[in-house]
């Protein structure tokens, strides 16, 4: 009898093993049957993708306005010959109508990069022509990457990942030394033009080297969980700028960073009206943590200082002496894709395989700590195997003379289907 | 005093056959090294020089093929730690084309060619679906596990075929590590790997991995399939393919996040 309550037990644990056996069998007999297919690599990339919109314009002539877009995308790079490769990177975006996104043109083409590599060994290497070059560890505002001005020619979404995707490089002059755990990059980016230019196919200089602008940067691991950069950046007409980003692994499932960059110069007010007053010493900087839990949804907060912004009773005076000052101050700090006030705070949101598999979701929200006004993003993707679907959704909240309560749009809607070459 | 000697000499050569054959039989009879299997086991999996393959994930769920993902995989194995460091470039699905991964221990770094961002991950994140990270990169588990021999046992290969096997636990012995304990068969005769049971700090079944397929590669039979069933969802199948196996030279440069950009396969 005193075998009696193990037998049950033993009988259930056989089942168990023979369940599991039969379920293991069965998975081998299905791996027989994969067919033996080895994909091949490509250096390079197109795509398609056609979009249909719905804005929410504000103003007197509000309402709603249907648009239409459709994008044409390039990216790659040649074969290495006597260790020199060419690279290029190309975007093509018609859309409309254009009143709807108060974009400067329709049909723009934005030659996103072209250069040709040298490879000197594996350790040094050179580069010559334009390249889009990004620095930093923040999520939502990159006070380090010093080449981000006026480097975006059409937008097609406020995910900063489309923001940083959808940009012009800077024609530059760009060495890199590695060694095990580190690197030093030097790189100069002349001036080419002084004025930006709207035509659909314009190379656009004028809008990403409009002056003489040299950057060093030294990237240095500290041990397995640490990394930090230090970069120098000087544009002539100003004091240097002293830049740093650490980023830190704290545990199994969260990353923290901080990006800082300061230095004397003038305050964004008098870079947007053109007024003269002696340089000060600004400081900016993002910091903040990403977390993932277990489920894989990766979650972001960010808080984000600027301080050569205006703060509130700057904006109230300047609103006051002058709405036109006012709304070349906002268009002026989109351009240089700084903050218009001193402090927000980001959060983002991410859950890859989210319910069933191949469906993406991602949002952020973006809050202004000055004006209180806010932007919200969210999209849902749906991944096939050459071709997503995606919807799309934006809102831009606050009272309007507040930095998204004056955006030309409340809302965006937008279904667009990417189809990859 | 030379006859002395010689009978010391002999009583001492028969005290050193004696102790000799003592031994032999106490090491015939001791259990071998558990630890010693397991890096043997390794070196059937991994070359232990810098090295690429071709890693093919074929997906199933209830029987049906839902993905399909293409990576190069280029290792290396650290100096000081002898544990693999990887660069995983994307092949396959043409979205993922190009992109890369580098993963040196918890130093793990995504970039995209397009945003030209590289993200530092935490390794809880996972870009590939049902196989975690440390499963397409190279691991030396002798490295990062301790193990212990818990017994013989005679178990079905990934060709159905009954194979004689050392069963090993292995209990994680690095902080870093993607599964915290692990139950392993290593076949006597050959130090093939020839199934894993993979488990979370919590006891639960995470994933079963059959190794099969042995081919000759970079001079010896390595394993070019591994096909892992999910602990939780016997319906869902990876089947993990190897091929294009290249020796190659892998600077050390490479294997940093500052090098990603830059990094052309060539």
């Amino acid at each position: 009898m005193r075998g009696g309550p193990a037998l049950p037990l033993l009988l259930a644990l056989a089942a168990s093993s023979a369940a599991m056996a039969d379920s293991d069998t069965d998975a081998l007999k299905l791996a027989d049957t994969t067919p033996e297919e080895t994909a091949r690599a490509s250096n390079w990339r197109f795509f398609g993708e056609p979009a249909v919109g719905l804005v929410s314009v504000r103003g007197a002539d509000g309402g709603e306005v249907d648009t239409r877009r459709l994008s044409l995308g390039v990216q790659g790079e040649t074969s290495q010959w006597h260790s020199l490769r060419a690279s290029f990177a190309d975007r093509w975006d018609i859309q409309g109508p254009p009143s709807a996104f108060g974009q400067r043109h329709a049909n723009i083409n934005t030659l996103k990069e072209g250069y040709l590599s040298w490879q000197a060994g594996s350790d040094w290497s050179a580069d010559l022509g334009r390249i889009n070059v990004l620095h930093g560890v923040a999520l939502g505002y990159n006070p380090t990457d010093y080449f981000r001005a006026g480097a975006i020619r059409s937008i097609v979404s406020v995910d900063p990942a489309s923001l940083k995707e959808n940009r012009l490089g800077s024609a530059m002059a760009r060495g890199q030394m590695l060694w095990n755990g580190g690197s030093v990059s030097a790189m100069f980016s002349p001036k080419l033009a002084v004025h930006d230019n709207n035509a659909s196919f314009s190379p656009d200089w004028g809008a990403t080297n409009f002056q003489n602008r040299g950057l060093i940067a030294l990237a240095q691991r500290i041990g397995e969980d640490v990394n930090l950069g230090a970069l120098l950046f000087d544009d002539g007409s100003h004091p240097p700028q002293l830049g740093l980003n650490t980023i830190a692994l704290l545990n199994d499932s969260t990353v923290a960073f901080l990006e800082w960059s300061g230095g004397s110069g003038p305050t964004q007010e008098m870079q947007a009206l053109g007024s003269e007053q002696k340089d000060r010493f600004h400081q900016r900087f993002s910091t903040g943590a990403s977390y993932t839990t277990s489920g894989n949804v990766s979650l972001t907060f960010e808080y984000e200082y600027d301080g050569a912004a205006l703060n509130r009773s700057g904006l109230d005076t300047l609103l006051h002496q002058s709405p036109q000052a006012y709304g070349q101050y906002f268009l002026y700090t989109a351009n240089a894709q700084e903050l218009p006030g001193r402090q927000a705070v980001f959060f983002y949101a991410g859950w890859n395989d989210a319910f069933v598999q191949h469906l993406d979701l991602s949002g952020f929200a973006r809050y202004n700590l000055v004006d209180h006004s806010h932007l919200q993003w969210a999209e849902a993707r749906y991944h096939l195997n050459r071709v997503d679907l995606a919807i799309q959704w934006q809102t831009d909240c606050g009272d309007s003379t507040s930095e998204f309560g004056a955006a030309p749009q409340s809302s965006v809607w937008q279904i667009l289907l990417r189809y990859f070459y | 005093m030379p006859y002395v000697t010689f009978e010391r000499g002999k009583a001492a050569g028969r005290a050193t056959v004696l102790a000799a054959l003592l031994f032999a039989l106490a090491a015939a009879a001791a259990p071998p090294d558990a630890q010693h299997i397991l890096a043997a086991s390794d070196d059937v999996r991994n070359p232990q020089y810098p090295f690429s393959i071709t890693t093919t994930l074929i997906e199933y769920r209830d029987g049906k093929q839902t993905d399909s993902t293409a990576l190069q995989v280029y290792s290396k194995a650290a100096e000081n730690s002898g544990q693999f460091r990887s660069l995983i470039r994307f092949v396959a699905p043409p979205r993922d084309a190009n992109k890369l991964m580098l993963k040196n221990g918890n130093d793990l770094w995504f970039y995209d060619p397009t945003g030209k961002s590289t993200i530092r991950l935490s390794p809880q994140q996972r870009l590939l679906g049902q196989a975690a990270n440390g499963d397409v990169v190279t691991v030396n588990l002798a490295k990062d596990y301790r193990a212990k021999l818990a017994g013989e046992e005679d178990v079905q290969d990934g060709e159905r075929q009954n194979q004689h096997c050392y069963k090993l636990e292995l209990a994680a012995a690095a902080p870093d590590v993607t599964y915290d304990h692990i139950e392993m068969w290593i076949a006597a005769a050959t130090s093939r790997p020839i199934k894993a049971r993979y488990f979370s700090e919590s006891g639960r079944l995470l994933k079963s991995a059959y190794f099969r397929h042995f081919q000759d590669n970079l001079g010896q039979q390595r394993p070019t399939e591994m096909v892992i069933i999910d602990g939780l969802n016997p319906n869902w199948v990876t089947v993990m393919r190897y091929s294009d196996f290249v020796k190659r030279d892998i600077p050390d440069t490479w294997l940093q996040a500052d090098y990603l950009p830059r990094f052309s396969p060539e």
